[in-house]
């Protein structure tokens, strides 16, 4: 089992469970032929070496290839554990050493979620962290790659720490180095650093690997490591950041804070306001018989889109309801208090002159009684097209 | 009137910066149609409503109006918007989606969906944001039926 996880770590990043197969040799791809950073790792090569000689016996068909690439072993204890390395920031290192770097040492309870975007500000966060080489180490690159969420002050005192906690456990024999190696891994994984740092160190893996799928979520401080808990974390991040773009939607949302209170906050925001479009709609059906008059200037206002020949017509419309001094107009007013509807009249009049302008162009500045009983009648059939919109009653 | 001659962009900001792939802002279609729509009532209803199931009928009127044109400016791009227009065409659900809202995050989402239109057969993810682009929408409604009434019962006392 152990042998598993370590072939699992060494080998390819993609799967959770430690039950699931390694597929060894599909994924290759990622022992790059770089010996920039091969120069510190020999005495952990050769122990190297010797795991990989015991694991091919005790699994040849598994591993074919395993033992066949020569620098492997070189990069495995690179990015294992065992050497003493410091702490350094990532991105210094070329892209084809931090790959293999990162996709070592996949630790065993890594999460693959499908979906997760790589948020967070990776640059800062690198430069916070104290640097001695400019090699990309395994445990700078563990380390780093564990991600906590915390700031970065903490994560540079966690980072000594574990650092300790490297250097006490390089002390051991290779043979025991498998357990070892897991086990700081495992403390690792809790010695969680920034995880913002281990996405963009995943997004830095990402195009010289394989197309993947997954996305790699490094486990946090303290938290529990496996699959499901790791996929959910993502998720509750993702839906915390939607919380944040509510809090600035809904207003006096700044203080509250917590998820329970914050949705309760917009329940009740988005209930007032439905509230508000009842009443508003209330008073608006009550207050009707004014509305054509900024029914209509608003649509002079607001409609962009209306042709030119609008303009005269609606010009005249308000003309026509202000200035009562103009002689037409007047005829026209008179004429229209005289007639049964006279308001839903003018009101057709206006928004059915504003609808259809183009269809009558030459009618409106004459004014007739006849114009008006034409026009009438086209707001009339317009009404009959539209009463399907008027008729409803959405019960919300 | 004058705070409609004045402001006749004004939108929210944060609609203004978003998505809008139409050329006109959020709060200009949403008050165009809502515009059209309530002249189309007006040209249905009587001026003055004597009964109180007339007025009733006026208000719901309304209000769907305000709600269609609502979902309409929006469009089908939007959940929410498509639930509404669904239930506007008459067409009860086409998919009766069982409510999945995942509760393991501690999140009361029920009540959301409940509250936004089309909530019902989503993921809290994609529930949070269409309640953000409903609350975007709603308060560009709210304030255009606010000048609305502004203005007419300016208009109605300078008159």
């Amino acid at each position: 089992m152990d042998k598993q996880h370590y072939l699992m770590n060494a080998g390819i990043p993609l799967q959770i469970e430690a039950s699931m197969p390694i597929p060894w040799s599909s994924d290759q791809s990622f022992f790059n032929p770089n010996s920039s950073v091969d120069h510190h790792f020999d005495s952990d090569a050769f122990a190297l070496r010797h795991l990989i000689g015991k694991l091919d016996r005790s699994s040849p068909a598994a591993l074919p290839s395993l033992a066949a690439d020569p620098g492997f072993a070189e990069r495995a204890a690179k990015f294992s554990c065992f050497g003493s390395r410091s702490f350094n920031g990532r991105t210094s290192s070329p892209p084809g050493s931090a790959t293999p770097g990162q996709s070592m040492v996949a630790l065993p309870r890594v999460a693959s979620s499908p979906s997760l975007k790589l948020n967070g500000s990776p640059p800062p966060r690198n430069r916070k962290l104290p640097g001695s080489g400019a090699n990309s180490n395994e445990e700078s690159s563990v380390s780093e790659q564990i991600p906590s969420g915390e700031t970065g002050s903490n994560s540079r005192k966690r980072k000594s720490a574990s650092r300790g906690k490297n250097k006490d456990h390089r002390s051991n024999s290779p043979k025991e180095a498998e357990e070892d190696e897991n086990l700081k891994r495992s403390k690792q994984t809790e010695n969680c650093e920034n995880e913002q740092e281990c996405n963009e160190n995943k997004t830095n893996q990402k195009p010289p690997e394989p197309p993947k799928d997954y996305i790699h979520v490094r486990a946090r401080r303290g938290q529990a490591t496996d699959s499901h808990s790791l996929a959910e974390r993502v998720r509750r991040e993702k839906i915390s950041e939607r919380m944040k773009l509510l809090q600035d939607l809904v207003p006096g949302c700044n203080k509250v804070t917590g998820k329970a209170l914050m949705l309760d906050e917009i329940i009740n925001y988005v209930q007032s306001l439905q509230r508000q479009v009842e009443f508003l709609s209330m008073k608006l059906a009550s207050v009707n018989p004014d509305m054509e008059n900024l029914l209509s200037k608003d649509m002079y206002q607001q409609s962009t889109s209306l042709p030119q020949q609008m303009y005269p017509l609606d010009s005249s419309s308000p003309a026509y309801y202000h200035h009562h001094q103009n002689v037409q107009q007047q005829q026209l007013h008179s004429t229209n208090i005289s007639s049964v509807d006279p308001l839903p009249l003018d009101a057709s009049l206006g928004i059915q002159i504003d609808g259809f302008a183009q269809n009558l162009p030459q009618q409106f500045p004459a004014f007739t009684e006849d114009d008006l009983h034409s026009i009438v009648q086209m707001g009339f059939i317009h009404n009959t097209v539209q009463n399907q919109t008027s008729n409803m009653k959405v019960e919300l | 009137m004058s705070s409609l001659s004045q402001n006749p962009k004004k939108t929210l900001s944060f609609s203004s910066t978003m998505k809008n792939p139409n050329y006109n802002p959020l709060k200009k279609r949403l008050a165009s149609r809502f515009l059209k729509a309530m002249g189309r009532l007006k040209c249905k209803m009587s001026p003055f409503p004597a009964t109180i199931e007339e007025k009733r009928r006026r208000h719901r009127a309304v209000r769907g109006a305000a709600y269609a044109s609502m979902a309409s400016a929006v469009g089908p791009r939007r959940a929410w918007s498509r639930a509404l227009l669904r239930k506007m065409k008459g067409r009860k659900r086409a998919r009766r989606n069982p409510r999945n809202v995942d509760e393991r995050f501690g999140l009361n989402l029920n009540q959301l969906c409940d509250v936004v239109p089309g909530g019902e057969g989503m993921d809290s993810r994609s529930l949070l944001n269409e309640t953000a682009h409903y609350i975007k929408c709603l308060v560009a409604q709210v304030q255009i039926m606010r000048e609305i009434l502004h203005s007419s019962s300016s208009s109605s006392t300078t008159l």
